[in-house]
């Protein structure tokens, strides 16, 4: 405690001292000088003040001086004299005044004009300098235009140059056409020269050709002639050859009543040379065609129980794929792998129309209609419809498919049926341009048959099996297949029987087959006669007898005699 | 520890991670250790660009242009120093009105417990600001606050390390402002968020890069 | 407790006596100007006790040149913001009296002095360290209390240098409750040619015992007791030497300067003049 109060004390000690020290001594001294201070400024003010005082009484002072001289000086001399002298004075002074105005006034006019002629001047300098630098525009104009008008000279020389390059080119290339027109009719009159030459040679060609068939015939008539002699020496019934001619002149449809299962080879012979890849009997059965792949197509007779070769029919430049009848029997309807399909008359076995068109083989072909119209069916995946009468394709239809082989039905309301490499069989309307309908088959279709009534199809297929559609249903109503029976080629042909009882086909080892179309029952097997692959078959229209044609020339009557 | 307070250590911790940070972004922020005791230590930034304003409205077209120097030419002597004086000079020339050239110094006080910002303001005559247009150049958002308040807001003050007049961002409100910041302090870097908030009123302008620190 | 009130009232009433002049190199009329004397409150501020100083010497210089006026003695340009008391005490403690201050209007050393061109600049520094220094002791929380006529009334009892006015509201900043004593004490060091030192300081022990100036001296100066001790060293605050034991918490509570802070000089023989 002690302590505490120690530095207490000590502190108030030094604190009082530093107070008296600092403060107190020199309080009085500071709070003096401070007035002192005060008053030297206040003194300094107001002597200022004086001071200022003074100065302004001594100026008034020295003005009131010069006043009271003025007015003394005025009030001083005196005297007539020296007022008229004033007078005289302020007369003249007056005068010069006036004068002194009178020349201001000049003074003030000249400088008017003075102006007046530096404005007019200012302008017109304006105005000269405007026109020079009309000038120097003009004559940069003028420049300018010189500069282009050299510009447009030089180009006009140089348009004419070209002109010349292009009038002596303009020349050379007419010279060029002239002597290329020239030419060109040098060219046509030797293409019409070579026309006329290839008609005449194709007029000579069908002459020649006439005249060989012409040829044949007469042999034929001759032959027939030497035959009727020797018969005529023999000593025969004469009732029935009378009375054969007489029908197949009428034409008039065979009628069959039963199918009759053939039941061995009948008749042999060499069809072609090659490939029989064809064969149909007219709706008589008294004729037979034949296509082969030696271009030709024969026609044979029915006599005697052997089939007589009527006729050769030339011009197909390919085999011949498929024949047909007209129901008149008056053509048959050739289709060859040259691309075209070809009729010939049968009476005097001429060519008579050539179609052509497709960009494949055709490898189907039918009388359609009233025979005035062919259908063909082509490996270039077209139908076309031909009318003889015009001479021209009226009709293409796409099927998508390589054509193997169609029928064509009235009946079954002018319809196309085309079986095709796809498996598919399909059915065109002519009346109308829609495919109508498809069925599709296990295999490649080769060929198509139509029942007598019309109501069934048969189609042949690569699986080796005859399918029996009925047309009504749209629906396979049997199926005729048997061991041993592989279908050979995409153009192995099956047929109905006459009667529709019986469907018939040929089988790749040479055997030919007979089904019951209801069941697709196996009714016979017709064996060890053709060595190769049978081809196409055909049932002859009384049902009596069966034709069958392989790969290698046969063709082989069969009959149950 | 008050709230919205940080203590020395921490101070330390959040300025040596801020250097890193600048020195990655070549920012020209240093860290000068005069003695390893609180408020013995300038965080600062020298050279700092920024066109003075002529009057508030002026203030949208306000930029700051940002001269940064490389360490190298920070790190070597007279020609640098020389090159650096001719590129100011360069940059006088060519846009001379109100350019001045900031200097910002960040010292931990260790009576409010919390970083201070110190800036100086020089024009091109090598002038310093006066007050009066220090207040002037304050952006327009603030402007009634420095109205109101201006003897409480930035005022000029000694410097507590080199002892020569500063200016002075007041740091009576720091705590209050920091307070109402939702952040944990121990994972973020106080710095930054002070320093970005406050900063921008006397033209100190935070690059964004520097946000992502102490976020772990 | 009177004691104590008596020793607030003589610190308070310290004055000291400036003979003020004007720098010759700005008098601007023939005849140099007359020093002015004047006697200015030791806790006041240069700036805010010479305007009549300073309207008297405009009249001798060049209005065209006039500037920011500035206080020099010796060469050494007074920072206006430290208390007059401290200045005289740092600068030319124990010289003779009065103080010779001279005063300029121009080239002002805007590199050293704060710019001072109004009242409120004094006043602003004035509250500032007046609020550092609350937060220091009670965590602003006295300061922040306050309202804000009694700020002004803290400061218009220093502009007019009036003891009671000041006093009324600066014994609440003052104020420690019971026996919890103030959590730092607000004090700086000044030394001639360095710059001042401020740190933390708790005014007692943590076993409760109150530490004195000297604890304070010798945390902050560590060599600096056997200094004292042999007498080349002065620590004066308030112009005086305080004994080296007294508590420290009382100093801060009756010696501090208007501004709460106790500012202690340490002067050392060498820088004597």
């Amino acid at each position: 405690m002690a302590d505490a109060v120690g530095w207490k004390r000590n502190l108030r000690k030094q604190l009082r001292q530093r107070n008296r020290v600092e403060c107190e001594y020199f309080k009085e001294l500071i709070n003096n000088h401070n007035k002192i201070f005060e008053g030297v400024d206040s003194m300094r003010t107001q002597n200022v003040a004086l001071q200022i005082q003074v100065e302004r009484l001594k100026q008034e002072n020295l003005d009131l001086n010069l006043k009271s001289e003025t007015s003394s000086s005025g009030n001083g001399g005196g005297g007539k004299a020296s007022n008229e002298k004033i007078q005289s004075l302020e007369q003249k002074l007056f005068k010069l005044q006036e004068e002194l105005t009178e020349m201001h006034r000049r003074k003030g006019e000249n400088a008017q004009q003075l102006i007046d002629v530096s404005h007019e001047l200012q302008e017109k300098e304006k105005l000269l300098t405007s026109k020079d630098t009309k000038l120097t525009e003009t004559l940069f104009q003028l420049d300018s235009l010189r500069n282009e008008m050299k510009h447009l000279e030089d180009s006009i020389i140089e348009k004419e140059t070209a002109y010349q390059l292009l009038r002596d080119e303009h020349q050379a290339l007419q010279l060029a056409c002239t002597s290329a027109e020239e030419k060109l009719r040098v060219a046509k009159e030797e293409n019409t020269e070579l026309i006329t030459r290839w008609m005449e040679l194709k007029g000579k060609q069908a002459e020649f050709l006439n005249f060989d068939n012409e040829e044949y015939h007469k042999k034929q008539r001759a032959k027939l002639k030497q035959d009727l002699k020797e018969a005529a020496e023999t000593h025969v019934d004469i009732k029935q050859p009378k009375i054969r001619p007489q029908r197949s002149g009428s034409q008039s449809m065979q009628i069959c009543y039963q199918a009759i299962i053939p039941t061995h080879a009948h008749y042999k012979f060499d069809a072609h040379d090659g490939e029989v890849n064809a064969v149909r009997f007219t709706l008589s059965g008294r004729i037979c065609a034949t296509g082969g792949a030696d271009r030709k197509i024969k026609l044979w007779e029915y006599g005697n129980g052997q089939l007589i070769l009527k006729g050769s029919l030339m011009g197909s430049n390919a085999g011949v794929m498929c024949v047909d009848f007209d129901s008149q029997e008056h053509h048959v309807l050739g289709a060859s792998n040259d691309f075209a399909s070809r009729v010939w008359s049968i009476a005097d076995h001429r060519l008579r129309h050539t179609l052509t068109g497709h960009s494949g083989k055709v490898l189907a072909a039918k009388f359609f209609g009233d025979a005035s119209k062919v259908v063909s069916g082509s490996h270039d995946r077209t139908l076309k419809v031909w009318d003889l009468r015009s001479k021209a394709c009226i009709r293409t239809i796409f099927a998508g498919s390589s054509c193997n082989d169609l029928v064509t039905s009235e009946a079954a309301g002018s319809t196309i049926i085309s079986g095709h490499f796809d498996k598919k069989v399909r059915f065109f309307d002519t009346r109308s341009d829609t495919c109508g309908n498809e069925i599709t088959l296990q295999g490649r279709v080769t060929s198509l048959d139509l029942s007598p009534d019309r109501t069934m199809l048969l189609s042949s297929t690569r699986e080796d099996s005859l399918k029996v559609i009925d047309l009504r249903m749209n629906q396979v109503i049997s199926t005729c297949c048997a061991d041993g029976f592989h279908v050979g080629n995409d153009y192995s042909r099956a047929v109905f029987s006459p009667d529709g009882q019986y469907t018939l086909a040929g089988s790749q080892d040479g055997s030919v087959f007979i089904w019951n179309t209801a069941t697709g029952k196996l009714e016979t097997r017709l064996m060890k006669e053709h060595h190769s692959s049978v081809v196409a078959v055909a049932w002859q229209p009384s049902g009596a007898m069966v034709i069958s044609c392989d790969r290698t020339k046969k063709a082989i009557l069969w009959s149950d005699i | 520890m008050a709230t919205g307070t940080i203590s020395w250590v921490k101070f330390k911790k959040d300025a040596v991670e801020f250097i890193k940070r600048s020195e990655e972004l070549r920012d020209s922020w240093e860290f000068m250790v005069l003695q390893e005791e609180p408020g013995k230590e300038i965080l600062m930034k020298k050279h700092v660009y920024r066109k003075m304003k002529k009057n508030c409205s002026d203030e949208c077209k306000e930029e700051t242009i940002t001269m940064t120097t490389t360490d190298g030419e920070l790190g070597l002597s007279s020609d640098s120093d020389d090159s650096l004086f001719e590129e100011c000079r360069a940059l006088q020339s060519s846009s001379l009105s109100g350019l001045c050239s900031y200097e910002y110094h960040i010292i931990y006080s260790d009576s409010y417990s919390l970083p201070v910002l110190y800036f100086n303001s020089y024009k091109e005559d090598g002038r310093l600001l006066t007050l009066d247009e220090i207040w002037e150049n304050i952006p327009c958002l603030y402007q009634t606050h420095v109205k109101e308040e201006k003897w409480s807001f930035v005022t000029q003050q000694d410097h507590p390390i080199l002892c020569r007049p500063f200016y002075q961002l007041h740091p009576c409100h720091t705590a209050d402002v920091m307070r109402n910041v939702p952040l944990d302090w121990s994972n973020n870097n106080y710095l930054v968020t002070w320093l970005s908030s406050v900063g921008p009123v006397v033209g100190l302008n935070l690059s964004l890069s520097y946000a992502t620190l102490g976020n772990r | 407790m009177a004691d104590d009130r008596e020793v607030l009232r003589e610190v308070w009433e310290g004055r000291l006596p400036v003979a003020f002049s004007l720098s010759s190199d700005e008098v601007s009329v023939m005849e140099q100007p007359e020093p002015y004397y004047l006697l200015v409150p030791r806790q006041s501020y240069l700036t805010l006790v010479t305007d009549k100083v300073q309207k008297h010497f405009k009249t001798y210089t060049d209005p065209d040149k006039v500037g920011e006026v500035w206080f020099e003695y010796e060469g050494q340009p007074l920072k206006w913001h430290i208390p007059i008391g401290v200045l005289f005490d740092l600068y030319s403690f124990s010289s003779t009296l009065p103080w010779k201050i001279t005063l300029h209007f121009q080239n002002f050393p805007d590199e050293e002095l704060l710019g001072c061109r109004s009242k409120e600049a004094i006043e602003s520094h004035f509250m500032a360290c007046v609020k550092e220094a609350d937060c220091l002791k009670h965590r602003s929380q006295v300061i922040n209390g306050m309202q804000k006529k009694d700020h002004k009334q803290l400061w218009m009892g220093l502009q007019n240098d009036k003891f009671d006015q000041f006093w009324a509201i600066n014994r609440r900043l003052m104020e420690h409750t019971g026996d919890e004593p103030f959590r730092n004490i607000p004090f700086r060091i000044y030394q001639v040619d360095k710059s001042y030192i401020q740190s933390l300081f708790r005014p007692v022990t943590d076993d409760g015992e109150p530490l004195t100036l000297g604890d304070l001296l010798k945390e902050n100066l560590p060599d600096i007791i056997p200094k004292i001790d042999a007498c080349v060293t002065q620590v004066i605050i308030q112009g005086v030497e305080p004994p080296l034991d007294t508590p420290i918490q009382w100093l801060s509570e009756h010696l501090s300067h208007p501004d709460n802070f106790l500012h202690i000089c340490v002067l050392h023989e060498t820088d004597d003049r």
